[in-house]
């Protein structure tokens, strides 16, 4: 599937930005001057309110639900079947003696939807993220096909939903009655992504916080940079913030700072990576993708056999492949990575890195990822990981009415008091403040989706082919001409299958 | 540790939203409508007007809780507490915000909103500067409602207390349009929520009303004012005499211009001794000075307060007398030399606030001279505040107990000089007197001296040569010890001779010190110039009565170790007793014990 006819401002269209999420919070004043935001529906717009319809908005200027203002479930159980690994991040039952303030935000959240709708949550938790992810699908598919109507919702691992999508047992959101995915909660960007055909299986967006956290991005250790010079020698005498913000941050610049200029006393090293994961991050952030969604169409992007890519993967792979001494692909889960004990110039990692470098101390400032060049359309990009929680309905849910109530409400009151607690409460002003949260900003705005990376199970190796490619020593050409018609193949099944 | 308290902040706010948490009688509310007698209208119409302030409002919220965006769990949890506790009693939740200002946002200084725990918002930081580590408050500041305590442990105290209490009496209309009013709260943390009456009124119906024609009783007013509040959860606001017309229910401290103070105070009082006296709607804390005072008040937060709640009707509910145990004279003694180190309020109070002022440990130390009545004194670290504050009690010792002191070289070369003399001036007369620089404190602005005078007591001569040596290097101490060494020396007079002092030399060295090469002041004196001293010299005669070491805690007795204060003497006479006064109220006068010495020539 050669689709060299499609340009690349018709791939931009179908991977829109996340900006709905996580960059309005206060809905009035966010600067759009990173990169352009082609959602329609962000907070700064609705915050614009009709003086005649305001009974639409919250006290904040936040757009509210078509919800009913209350309505009598009668004590109901909601039962969420959701992964454990990321349950804390999302639901908070009671109280505790170590809560904090995102569990403060998500307790309320519980609450108002409880009190409103006369209805108990039910949070069912079992183990799902990658090495549990079968299992996790496993026993839903179990119950789904027994008819158990155990669950009104599953939350899940990003590459649970599209295999359990592939499972045929969740509903077509489209189809369920009080949701309404035109709502800024439920951003364009990821719905489109993720619609084969006219289906919707799953969806994201406010309704879990660990879309903000989980996306990637670059820190830069700013004691080092000024001990080293770097800004002097490689920057134009610029702070990196004045870098980023000059859009000068590319792949190449990187590896001119980060490669042979951090002097080794002390055992540091000019770039480190989290994991072999991150080599996703700067595919993304070259603003490439896999898939081309095209209203529901499914297509093999032109990006991977474009010129442009080949450098890309050249590059990366360089750097991830251990060619440079002071390069370091970590993989270590012991949080001891160099970065965060203050001995790496560089880090690649997400932004929940954050929270971990303010407790350490680091003299931090978080960065996008760079681009391929600085001609790149669109700017800065950058990608979630797969610890990010995708919602479904499954088929046997005992009444779909409830379930797309709740889960409306859930995204609903989120939207209002959870993602700005957490992105500008926590993170814009705890982590992070001054340059660096101007620049998370940045980092959120630049979130795209890829069709590509949902599902992993069903369509081979395309997800991963760049990110096992830069550890390996084959050329992308090498695994383009390998894999891609089976890819093609997957594709075209995948769409017969759900479309 | 006390934090520095805007006490006119304090006064304002209370006297703005006091009335609103107060129910009962105090003047000022008089809610019934009846005149009252001692306010004119004119002084009515200065009055504060009473604003009630709707947290809840017909079922619904009417303002926004706030918590600090790095609100630790505790304060999470409380607010949360806060919040449901509110919804349990009124079906109202009210909403909840971080303090944390997004990009865009400004803050609305109007905007209705109760302050959880350390915001960052001024009103909260403003009375978190007011509060001691242990407090708490819930008080209305213009739009705000401020719950604030510097210590978030207790925040859970403050929502508990508040639920338990204040919502239920403060709520109107019916269920789905309750009203809930606000009430002010002030509260410490051993707080109890008991119910203490005085007369069938609530103790949150007084007001503290203090004596202002003598200074020190406005401390011992906020002072019992805490107290009160540590111990009922309620705030009682603190008035001048002067400030406020008469209300029906006060707590009167000192000698105020209220009628039942006049009636208590027509007899003078005993220093170190009072007594608390209810006649009515009064209370009136009767003491002898202002170290009394605060014992009573002390006393009171044990005899009134602790415990279960109480109620008390009319009467004189304690009496004490705190004098120490008395040495009396003994008729063989012809002179009593004391030595006392009464602790500068520039080393005491101005850096540890727990230790009382000056101005309350002045009635110790004029307690002291009438229980003891030294014929001399020789006074360390008798700074300025301390030699007015002995001064102003001249009057009391001389028309209420008979005995008449003088000071000797208050200041010298117009420096305050710590080391002056205080004698019996209705006893002895001064021959001649002087003084040589020894040291220097604080900048030179504070002298110790060696401080001279020869005294006759008609039939014998003595002399009295009051030091205080310097102990901040080696060098020093030797040059204090020499320099006593070469007065004794060069001194003409050939009578007894006693030489007072803090020394800070003790008599023996440890082996550390020994071995860390300090040098023995205690030594080198004793060796040059052969004195008697006089604390062993009673001990081998068996008239040791007391020995006590210096530099204890203020308050707390030091019964051994630091041996530095010490009486020596050179010349004819005998030594009849040797005490270091001990009672429990001298040790809150100083963080030395004095010493004094009977003699006869």
């Amino acid at each position: 599937m050669k689709a060299t006819f499609r340009t690349l401002a018709v791939l931009m269209c179908a991977v829109l930005l996340l900006s709905t999420f996580v960059s309005c919070g206060g809905g009035k004043d966010n600067n759009a001057e990173s990169t352009p935001d082609s959602s329609a529906e962000s907070k700064n717009d609705v915050v614009e309110t009709d003086p005649e319809d305001t009974a639409r908005y919250d006290a904040n200027g936040y757009l509210m639900d078509d919800l009913p203002e209350t309505y009598d479930w009668q004590k109901k159980d909601f039962t969420v079947y959701t992964w454990q690994e990321m349950a804390k991040w999302e639901w908070c039952e009671e109280m505790t003696e170590n809560s904090g303030t995102v569990d403060l935000a998500l307790y309320k959240r519980m609450q108002a939807i409880e009190t409103r709708f006369n209805m108990n949550f039910v949070i069912t938790t079992e183990k799902g993220n990658w090495d549990n992810r079968v299992n996790f699908v496993n026993k839903l598919y179990n119950n789904v096909s027994t008819n158990q109507s155990a669950y009104d919702l599953v939350g899940q691992y990003t590459q649970s939903a599209g295999g359990a999508a592939t499972r045929e047992i969740y509903f077509d959101l489209n189809e369920i009655s009080y949701l309404d995915l035109e709502k800024p909660w439920w951003p364009s960007a990821i719905s489109e992504t993720a619609t084969i055909g006219d289906k919707l299986y799953f969806a994201t967006g406010d309704i879990t916080p660990t879309l903000i956290r989980n996306v990637h991005c670059m820190y830069v250790n700013e004691d080092i940079y000024e001990a080293e010079n770097i800004g002097d020698s490689f920057g134009k005498g610029r702070a990196m913030y004045d870098v980023v913000k000059d859009g000068d941050w590319t792949l190449e610049l990187l590896m001119k700072m980060g490669i042979d200029t951090v002097s080794d006393a002390g055992d540091k090293v000019g770039i480190t990576f989290a994991n072999l994961v991150s080599a996703d991050a700067f595919f993304y952030g070259a603003g490439f993708s896999l898939i081309d969604n095209d209203n529901g169409i499914l297509s093999i992007s032109d990006d991977l056999v474009s010129a442009s890519l080949i450098n890309v993967y050249d590059n990366v792979q360089k750097m991830y492949s251990g060619q440079y001494g002071d390069v370091k692909l970590e993989e270590d889960k012991s949080h001891s990575f160099k970065f965060k004990e203050g001995d790496s110039l560089f880090y690649a990692g997400t932004v929940a890195d954050a929270q971990l470098l303010t407790e350490k101390g680091i003299n931090f400032t978080i960065l996008p990822m760079p681009m391929r060049d600085v001609d790149q359309e669109g700017g800065y990009k950058t990608v979630a990981n797969f610890w990010v929680t995708y919602y479904s309905i499954p088929i046997d849910a005992p009444d779909t009415e409830f379930s797309g109530m709740i889960m409306e409400a859930l995204a609903s009151e989120a939207y209002r008091n959870v993602t700005d607690v957490i992105y500008y409460d926590v993170f814009s002003s705890r982590y992070m403040t001054g340059e660096s949260a101007e620049l998370l900003d940045i980092v959120s705005k630049s979130v795209v989706f890829d069709t590509g990376r949902m599902f992993p199970e069903y369509i081979g190796s395309i997800w991963s082919a760049f990110r096992n490619g830069v550890s390996g020593s084959d050329a992308w050409t090498t695994i383009y001409e390998k894999d891609s018609g089976n890819w093609s193949i997957k594709i075209d099944s995948l769409y017969t299958l759900l479309g | 540790m006390k934090v520095k308290r805007i006490l006119s902040a304090l006064l304002c706010l209370i006297m703005l939203f006091g009335a609103v948490a107060l129910t009962g009688c105090s003047a000022d509310k008089n809610t019934d409508g009846e005149p009252t007698d001692s306010v004119s209208d004119t002084e009515k119409e200065t009055e504060p007007p009473v604003e009630r302030i709707p947290l809840v409002e017909n079922g619904k919220a009417v303002y926004t809780v706030v918590y600090p965006n790095d609100a630790s769990a505790a304060v999470l949890n409380a607010m949360n507490t806060f919040i449901e506790g509110i919804k349990k009693q009124t079906g109202v939740t009210l909403p909840s915000k971080s303090d944390n200002l997004r990009p865009g946002q400004v803050r609305d200084e109007n905007a209705k909103e109760i302050l959880f725990g350390k915001t960052n918002y001024d009103e909260t930081q403003n009375i978190l500067k007011e509060l001691y580590d242990d407090e708490y408050v819930i008080r209305a500041v213009g739009s705000k409602i401020v719950i604030a305590t510097t210590n978030d442990s207790y925040l859970k105290a403050a929502t508990n207390y508040y639920l338990k209490n204040l919502v239920k009496k403060n709520l109107e209309g019916e269920e789905g349009s309750y009203t809930l009013w606000f009430e002010e709260y002030h509260f410490l943390a051993e707080g109890a929520d008991k119910v203490t009456n005085i007369n069938g009124k609530t103790i949150q119906s007084f007001a503290i009303i203090y004596e202002t024609e003598r200074e020190g009783y406005d401390v011992i007013a906020s002072r019992l004012s805490d107290i009160i509040s540590k111990y009922t959860g309620y705030k009682l606001p603190v008035y001048a005499d002067t400030d406020r017309k008469e209300g029906e229910c006060e707590i009167l401290v000192g000698n105020t211009n209220r009628s039942l103070s006049g009636k208590c105070y027509k007899d003078f009082v005993d220093l170190l001794t009072y007594k608390i006296i209810i006649e009515g709607n009064k209370m009136q804390i009767v003491s002898g000075g202002p170290f009394s005072a605060r014992s009573c008040v002390d006393g009171m937060g044990i005899l009134f307060f602790a415990g279960e709640g109480k109620q008390f009707g009319d009467g004189t509910y304690s009496e004490t007398n705190m004098k120490a145990n008395v040495a009396a004279v003994s008729d063989d003694t012809d002179l009593r030399v004391m030595t006392a180190n009464i602790l500068t309020s520039w080393w005491g109070e101005d850096i540890d606030p727990s230790i009382p002022p000056v101005i309350q440990r002045a009635e110790i130390a004029a307690a002291m001279l009438t229980l003891y009545k030294p014929d001399v004194v020789g006074l360390q670290e008798a700074d300025g505040v301390w030699q007015k504050a002995i001064a102003d009690y001249a009057e009391i010792l001389k028309n209420e107990y008979g005995i008449e002191y003088g000071a000797l070289h208050s200041t010298y070369q117009n420096k305050v000089n710590l080391t002056c003399i205080l004698y019996r001036a209705d006893k002895l007369t001064v021959k001649s007197s002087g003084v040589e620089v020894t040291s220097y404190w604080n900048g030179g602005y504070h002298m110790r001296n060696i401080t001279w005078a020869v005294f006759s007591d008609g039939e014998h001569e003595f002399m009295l040569a009051n030091n205080h040596w310097a102990h901040e290097s080696n060098e020093w101490k030797e040059e204090s010890s020499e320099q006593l060494v070469n007065f004794i020396k060069n001194t003409t007079f050939d009578g007894p001779i006693f030489c007072t002092g803090d020394f800070n030399a003790k008599p023996t060295l440890t082996e550390e010190e020994i071995s860390e090469g300090v040098f023995h002041a205690f030594e080198n004196f004793v060796n040059k110039s052969e004195p008697r001293w006089l604390k062993e010299e009673a001990k081998s005669l068996g008239v040791l009565t007391k020995d006590m070491g210096a530099c204890h805690t203020v308050g707390t007795p030091a019964y051994g170790g630091n041996y530095i204060d010490h009486i020596f003497g050179f010349g004819e006479f005998t030594v009849n007793k040797y005490e270091a006064v001990e009672g429990s109220s001298i040790h809150w006068m100083s963080d030395h014990s004095p010493h004094y010495c009977d003699v006869k020539f």
